[in-house]
């Protein structure tokens, strides 16, 4: 997707349906969390009184399991969206303004290791960062994962006829450690990489906003930037 | 005297304030609740003593000593039942080195309980007894259990809830069998039973039986079991390991003692992977914080 | 009046306001120090007493009536079941009439023994004897403190509990090691202690080392101030893995980096701390050799007009410009991050884990003193807990790789920015060789008491210290002293030094810092 420019000082970074998707994210995610670890750390009193607040044990699984549903429904409207990027404005999913990972994510990489230890300059990203395609891939695929353990712990009985019984233990344990990765990463490398960054402290808010600043356009993706004026200066030819 | 002037940056507004007290009377709260609820307390030994008060409040009460424990001058069976002598022999070499439960004779608990008694006599808990007396020494789990060792004749209440009974009986049980007691907690059914009293999620009995204590090998046996709650349950069903632990395996069938080793395996390299990661981004990230607030310091002016 | 000069005019003004305010707000705020000063004595004086002991002044003639009334006989009926086994409530007279009467029927009786194949030991205790030997505790029942005895088997599991009514003892008796060392072990007179396997605690032996039974029905306190006592265990070659020698505890000065009693301790530390403060002395008094705040020669002045802006700035907006240089500056190191990210880290690794192992003390001697029972704080106290264990090893171990660090950039490396002088090296040198015995000191306690792995794995790296020593065939018990002792006298040494080489910028820069946010230097102009 292409920025526009909206006056001097800002550019439209996010569709309105992106920054819709990424608020059902952020609410489905916190509750879905939230209820399923009240229920794995039951043994503590803490955790008792919010199961109290939310209704009791039943009601804290039927929160669980609609959250599931509504964060999926959010998905397939990605995936709806995708399809609509593709078939209607018949955009590029590959090039430069891609989600998906190529090998300058791994250069990248390296090269901000070398920056931490003063051996060289930051990267110079693009539309998005390495980490911001983390983020993405890392939601996408790990819902599917998370769906999948998700749906074998809610109909243990049917999918019992399917796979091997033992196979519902591992998708217990998949569910629950897939779930603390999913959280520390988000509440820590997620929340550090967009709002702790000393640029950007206290918070960032072009996801919610769709807009982005003139001065972190520049500094935070400098290859898009530069497109950009290059398609202005033809523009004014 | 003189003193500089500085800006105070931070401005404490209403809206502040107001977000601070409201978390701090929220983790107030939680801290409250924090202390662990406790099961009902089931005696763990008897003494020599009976506290009458609490006797008082128990199903029991309305008996008389004499009626379980036979007459004070009672040499022998009174009650046709085989009761025997009251009070040990002091002479005797097993003085005061044995058991009170061990010696009491529970047949007389039939008087009343007839149904239990005829369940338990079915169960596995009779088998292991009968076999401690054929083999003479008990299992590794401890004594094989009879009534007295479960209930507490003197302090059971009557009348207690589900969840009640079930909590309480989480602790009795789990005081022979531990490892079973601990998987059940860890358990999804362990959690939503015991630890948020949810009625609709399984106790000890509701798969083992309360009396007549069924060994849950067999297949059949367990499919019955599950079919109590998961009537859709088909046959494979009752491969999913409820008691998901190392340790105790010989009660477990063949084919879930070596299920449970992928299923350990899976969680192994699961928790590997996770940490892993976890580790890799948590130190990308400090340091790019570090190195980016240097950056920001140095542009200070 | 003649017109004062130019230069007279200022200083007569000056002067004029100081006498007239000055004096009227010294008073004010001398009897408000006075007040609050008094206030916090008493309330410090208020804490200071010791909980939970019983009362020594019972009455002894009303004690005596109640004993003759039992030793008359009772009217002879037929016994009922409950007339024995109805259970006493052992919180009244009665009660506790009934429930001794009930045990002394069998033990004041000569011919009460256990036996232990062929030896035997007796178990007699009268009333006579006990109230004799635990005066204190002679309206208290036997259950109360023997509380799983009353039972078949006439054996305990749970031990005898003190904690019930007493308080555990604070850092300096306790001295951590003794959290898993019984009350009876030092408070009971007998020769013989032992090591119970199952759970990892010293109690009294009910055999002597020849494996003959001995006598402890006859509840004999012990005189725990006499050193004696403490030979019971800190012997060579003990059953329980105590060090060999009785060691000092520690001392304040300890708490920069340890849980220490508030109390000075041994004579060592007490030097060290006079020299500590000393040393302070000086370099106080070298600052007031300067000029404060426009006045040369008067000292008295200098003092009143610095104490003066100093109650004014903490009572003053000021105040959270200083709290934020605190937080951002002192604790953060803002500062050196803003020059190098390697030189921060290399601080922070010693500095920040000091700064941490110091709170964490503090908040222990603090809490501890308010709160003994606290069982958060009994697990701070105690080195074996995992949370101590693992928080005490790898904040030293950040101090180690801190040093390691900077010597290897003082003496490897060699940047040009870096001049070595003396005092630098002595840092290094004093505060390596602590780390170093610290965590030597640790792997010996490991190993010899010998913890078991489950517990010992959360000290990391004491843990595979004692690994390493248990491959040297010497006996560390008899080692331990000495490196316990080398340990305290290096400390003892880094705190009488610290005000007088480079580390008394530990004081200086962060007055430095306060001094230029209150007197508004320019960040450009900041040291």
């Amino acid at each position: 997707m292409e920025t526009r420019i909206n006056s001097p000082q800002t550019f439209q970074r996010f569709h309105i349906l992106h920054r819709i998707l990424h608020m059902v994210i952020i609410f489905n995610f916190t509750f879905l969390a939230i209820s399923g670890f009240l229920l794995h750390f039951s043994g503590f009193g803490w955790a008792r009184f919010l199961i109290a607040l939310m209704g009791g044990a039943g009601a804290a699984g039927w929160l669980h399991r609609f959250c599931a549903v509504f964060l999926y429904f959010g998905i397939l409207v990605h995936v709806f969206w995708l399809i609509y990027y593709k078939m209607v404005l018949k955009q590029n999913f590959c090039g430069p303004d891609s989600i998906l990972p190529g090998k300058k994510d791994v250069k990248d990489l390296f090269q901000n290791l070398r920056y931490v230890f003063n051996k060289g300059t930051p990267p110079l990203f693009d539309r998005f960062s390495y980490l911001q395609k983390l983020d993405y891939w890392g939601e996408l695929l790990g819902m599917q994962s998370m769906g999948i353990t998700g749906l074998i712990l809610c109909f243990p009985e049917f999918f019992a006829g399917i796979i091997p019984g033992f196979f519902i233990n591992i998708a217990g344990y998949f569910h629950f450690y897939e779930a603390v990765l999913a959280v520390m990463y988000i509440g820590v490398v997620h929340m550090s990489d967009t709002h702790l960054a000393p640029d950007v402290f206290p918070m960032e808010k072009a996801i919610f906003t769709g807009k982005i600043e003139k001065q972190r356009f520049m500094e935070d993706h400098p290859g898009e930037w530069k497109r950009q004026q290059m398609i202005n200066d033809q523009k004014l030819l | 005297m003189q003193t500089g002037t500085i800006k105070i940056k931070i401005k404490l507004q209403p809206g502040w304030i107001c977000m601070l007290v409201t978390t701090g009377c929220f983790l107030l709260a939680l801290l409250w609740f924090s202390h662990a609820r406790a099961g009902t307390d089931t005696a763990s030994f008897s003494t020599w003593f009976v506290d009458m008060s609490q006797y008082a409040d128990a199903a029991h009460a309305s008996l008389k000593c004499e009626e379980c424990h036979g007459s004070m001058t009672d040499r022998e069976p009174a009650m046709g039942i085989g009761l025997r002598k009251n009070h040990p022999d002091s002479k005797s070499v097993d003085f005061l080195k044995t058991q009170t439960k061990r010696n009491f004779d529970y047949q007389v608990c039939q008087k009343c309980h007839k149904i239990a008694y005829s369940r338990f006599v079915k169960g596995e808990h009779a088998k292991a007894a009968f076999k401690e007396k054929t083999i003479g020494k008990p299992s590794e789990v401890g004594f094989a259990p009879t009534c007295g060792d479960c209930h507490s004749a003197h302090y059971s209440k009557s009348h207690l809830t589900r969840v009640q009974t079930g909590k309480m009986m989480t602790q009795t049980c789990g005081a022979c069998h531990l490892e079973q007691k601990q998987s059940f907690l860890a358990n999804y059914h362990g959690k939503a039973a015991v630890n948020l009293e949810y009625d609709k999620a399984a106790f000890c009995s509701d798969c083992h039986g309360a009396h007549t204590m069924l060994s849950l090998k067999d297949k059949d046996v367990v499919l019955n079991a599950c079919r109590r709650c998961h009537s859709d349950a088909t046959p494979e069903f009752a491969s999913i390991i409820i008691h998901d632990s190392t340790k105790n395996l010989d009660v477990k069938s063949d084919t879930k003692k070596s299920s449970l080793k992928w299923v350990h395996l899976m969680r192994a390299l699961s928790l590997f992977f996770v940490i892993a990661v976890l580790v890799f981004f948590y130190m990308h990230t400090g340091l790019l914080m570090l190195r980016k607030l240097h950056e920001k310091l140095r542009r200070h002016k | 009046m003649e017109k004062a000069t130019d230069d007279q005019r200022p200083k007569a003004f000056i002067n004029k306001i100081k006498i007239s305010n000055g004096n009227a707000l010294m008073n004010l705020k001398t009897i408000l120090s006075i007040i609050v000063g008094c206030a916090l004595m008493i309330f410090m004086a208020a804490f200071n007493s010791t909980q939970a002991f019983a009362s020594k002044l019972a009455d002894l003639k009303a004690a005596k009536t109640i004993e003759e009334q039992v030793q008359k006989p009772l009217v002879q009926e037929p016994l009922l079941c409950l007339d024995c086994h109805r259970m006493p409530n052992i919180n009244t007279n009665e009660g506790v009439i009934a429930s001794q009467a009930f045990c002394y029927d069998c033990h004041k009786k000569e011919d009460i023994i256990k036996r232990n194949g062929v030896t035997a030991a007796s178990l007699q205790i009268t009333m006579d004897t006990f109230n004799d030997n635990q005066p204190d505790h002679r309206f208290i029942a036997c259950i109360n403190c023997h509380t799983d005895i009353a039972r078949s088997p006439h054996k305990t599991q749970t031990g005898v509990t003190c904690t019930k009514c007493h308080t555990q003892h604070s850092e300096g008796p306790a001295n951590d090691p003794h959290l898993r060392v019984s009350c009876q072990a030092c408070h009971f007179q007998s020769k013989f202690v032992k090591l119970d396997p199952k759970d990892f605690k010293v109690k009294l032996a009910h055999n002597d080392y020849d494996g003959v039974p001995i006598i402890l029905s006859k509840h004999i306190l012990s005189d725990v101030e006499d050193e004696e006592t403490c030979r019971k265990c800190h012997f060579k070659n003990n059953p329980v893995g105590a060090p060999a020698a009785v060691l000092p505890s520690k001392s304040i000065l300890c708490m920069m980096c340890h849980n220490s009693p508030l109390a000075v301790g041994h004579p060592v530390f007490g030097l060290a701390g006079l020299i500590f403060m000393v040393g302070i002395f000086f370099m106080i008094a070298f600052w007031f050799k300067g000029s404060v705040k426009g006045e040369e020669k008067s000292l008295h002045r200098k003092i009143s007009l610095s104490s003066e802006s100093i109650w004014n700035t903490i009572f003053s907006k000021q105040v959270f410009s200083l709290i934020k240089i605190f937080i951002l500056d002192i604790v953060f190191q803002r500062r050196i991050l803003k020059e190098s990210v390697s030189r921060w880290s290399m601080h922070s690794l010693i500095f920040t884990a000091i700064l941490l192992r110091f709170g964490l003390s503090l908040f222990t001697a603090i809490g501890f003193y308010f709160n003994p029972e606290g069982n958060m704080l009994t697990a701070l106290i105690d080195k074996n807990h995992w949370f101590t264990a693992f928080a005490n090893d790898i904040l030293g171990l950040f101090i180690l790789l801190g040093i390691i660090w900077a010597i290897v950039k003082r003496f490897v490396i060699k940047p040009d920015h870096v001049v070595s002088e003396y005092q630098d090296n002595i840092t290094l040198i004093l505060i390596g060789t602590l780390v170093l015995l610290g965590f030597f000191l640790e792997g010996a306690r490991i190993l010899v008491t010998g913890i078991p792995f489950d517990m010992a794995v959360y000290s990391f790296v004491g843990y595979l210290v004692s690994k390493v020593f248990s491959i040297f065939s010497i006996d560390w018990g008899q080692v331990y002293p000495f490196m316990w002792y080398a340990h305290g006298v290096v400390a003892a040494v880094f705190i009488a030094w610290l005000p007088f080489g480079k580390m008394r910028h530990m004081f200086n820069t962060p007055l430095t810092y306060f001094i230029e946010a209150v007197d508004g230097v320019k960040n450009e102009k900041r040291v």
